[in-house]
């Protein structure tokens, strides 16, 4: 929304420009020795929309913002204004613009740089410009063609593909707007059949705007046809083509997605079989050493095992030729003499017998305890404490021996 | 794109108006722009005895773009209307002056004189650049 602020704003700017405006007319005027004291009258299209004296009150002034600002255009860059501005100092035209034309401008209004603009129009509209654009987006489509022949039988990149598809892409583009721009041609010349100028009463004038008007009519329907004749089937030719270059492409892009993903596929078969082997690998040897572990933990413990067996069998040995002494010894002190030669004792847990140097003691169950001065493995540990105890029987004896001897001796020192 | 858009009328123009005979003043309510376009070129003389135009450009009811233009012998505005539209009013001018004014049938001004109206040959590409242009401003 426009406040007055804005709007006083816009007035003055407005009044601004339109002061400069005829103040450069008026200057320019004086420059070329014309009377600057009659009216300068512009008109936009035919109406008048502004008539005065530079200085004074305008006598008209109907001119819009947009208005001025076009004739403003028309001096300053006249290839952009719009329609037809004409400017006259009393009964003289000094400057006339017409679609971007400038057609008078006696003053020197526009600067000779934007006269140079306007002389050459940037683009120029006939039906052999279009037949040349579309001839040029054919030898493009030839070039791209050979380029699309050369995918079937070369390893193209992705890349190449990529920028292929993008040149098509950007053809067709240039297509449909060479097609919009024929389309618009023959719309344009359609309307030109179907419409009129207007009549005239003046019969002079009738017949001049009558005969434009068959000739504009003619030349219209003749170029409708060269549009339609010439350029039509060639858009529809290059339209197909391209079309069908379009599908190449996309085809060779599946092709090459296919092509992509079957390797991808067959490198993540592939990846999966050795991280499969690998880990079967892993796990074999994950077992051997777990069952070396194992077997060397067995091992361990079996010559532990071992060990203790030894070392038991160690102690039960020296215990066993210990008790064999102790055996002896029993057997001297309380042995019976039997007649094979053979001494033997029978305490309440235990049969003592000695033949020569063998020593056997038998468990009342008459199985062998100590043979050859090894123990029996069945031993028991009360047994072997019941042993142990035969050494302490002997001496025992040993010390009430002695004890006896000692005093027999005394006795006898006494004697 | 015709009369009927809205023309103001201030006191001066009424006054210039005035001055007019009174059957074609009585216009200016309905034809405010032409009748105003009449004032201006009321006095003009009639062109003379084989007078070679620069410009012809025509209106037809006092519309924004011109129907018809020929420039230096070429065509340089074409603006033909629907065949059902009825046109009141013609305006013709010529390098700056109003040559001939019509309003509803009736010929207002006609200094068309000795002036030599234009022949031309319709150059298909110059008439491509008239029309699209036109249908580019559409």
């Amino acid at each position: 929304m426009i406040n007055d602020g804005d709007a006083k704003e816009i007035k003055r700017d407005y009044l601004d420009i339109l002061e400069a405006l005829l103040k450069n007319i008026q200057q320019k005027a004086k420059s070329k020795e014309m009377p600057t004291s009659n009216d300068i009258s512009i008109y936009a299209g035919g109406r008048q929309v502004y008539k005065g004296v530079v200085g004074q009150e305008p006598s008209k002034n109907t001119l819009t913002p947009e208005q001025l600002e076009n004739i403003n255009k028309a001096i300053t860059d006249p290839k952009n204004s719009q329609g037809t501005i004409s400017i006259k100092i009393g009964k003289s035209e000094v400057f006339r613009v017409q679609n971007g034309i400038v057609s008078n401008d006696v003053l020197g209004l526009v600067s000779s740089s934007q006269q140079k603009k306007v002389v050459f129009p940037e683009r120029t509209y006939s039906v052999e410009a279009l037949a040349k654009q579309v001839a040029v987006l054919q030898k493009k489509l030839s070039e791209q063609q050979k380029l699309v022949d050369s995918i079937k039988s070369e390893n193209l990149s992705p890349e190449s593909l990529s920028q292929l598809a993008t040149q098509v892409a950007e053809m067709s583009k240039s297509l449909e707007k060479q097609q919009q721009l024929i389309e618009n041609t023959q719309k344009a010349l359609s309307q030109v059949n179907e419409r009129f100028l207007p009549q005239v009463q003046n019969t002079k004038l009738q017949n001049w705007v009558g005969a434009v008007e068959n000739n504009v009519k003619k030349t219209a329907k003749n170029v409708f046809f060269r549009v339609k004749d010439a350029l039509t089937p060639e858009v529809t030719k290059l339209r197909n083509e391209i079309a069908q270059m379009k599908a190449q492409i996309e085809q060779q892009v599946t092709n090459f997605k296919d092509e992509v993903s079957e390797k991808t596929d067959n490198l993540r078969n592939e990846l999966n079989q050795q991280v499969g082997n690998l880990t079967g690998e892993l796990r074999t040897q994950v077992d051997d050493v777990k069952n070396t572990v194992d077997k060397r933990i067995k091992g361990v413990q079996s010559a532990i095992d071992n060990t203790r067996q030894e070392l038991r069998a160690a102690v039960d040995d020296v215990k066993g030729q210990a008790i064999e002494q102790s055996v002896k010894a029993l057997l001297n002190i309380l042995g019976k003499d039997n007649p094979d030669g053979s001494k033997s004792f029978k305490s309440t847990n235990f049969d003592f017998e000695r033949l020569g140097e063998n020593v056997i003691v038998r468990a009342k169950n008459g199985e062998a305890v100590l043979e050859d001065g090894v123990l029996s493995p069945n031993v028991s540990e009360q047994q072997l404490q019941a042993l142990d105890k035969v050494q302490s029987v002997v001496n025992m004896h040993h010390q009430i021996q002695q004890n006896s001897q000692q005093e027999s001796q005394s006795k006898g020192i006494h004697k | 794109m015709s009369s009927r858009d809205f023309y103001p009328l201030n006191d001066y123009d009424r006054q210039e108006i005035a001055k007019l005979p009174p059957d074609i003043a009585a216009l200016a309510d309905k034809y405010p722009c032409e009748i105003v376009n009449v004032v201006d070129g009321w006095d003009d003389e009639p062109f003379p005895l084989n007078y070679v135009p620069q410009y012809v450009e025509i209106y037809s009811d006092a519309g924004a773009k011109a129907s018809l233009c020929i420039l230096n012998g070429v065509l340089t505005d074409y603006t033909p209307a629907n065949p059902e539209i009825n046109t009141s009013t013609v305006q013709v001018i010529i390098d700056g002056k109003f040559a001939y004014i019509e309003i509803e049938g009736r010929v207002i001004i006609n200094h068309l004189g000795g002036a030599i109206l234009p022949e031309i040959a319709v150059n298909p590409s110059e008439l491509l650049q008239v029309l699209l242009k036109e249908s580019n401003h559409d």
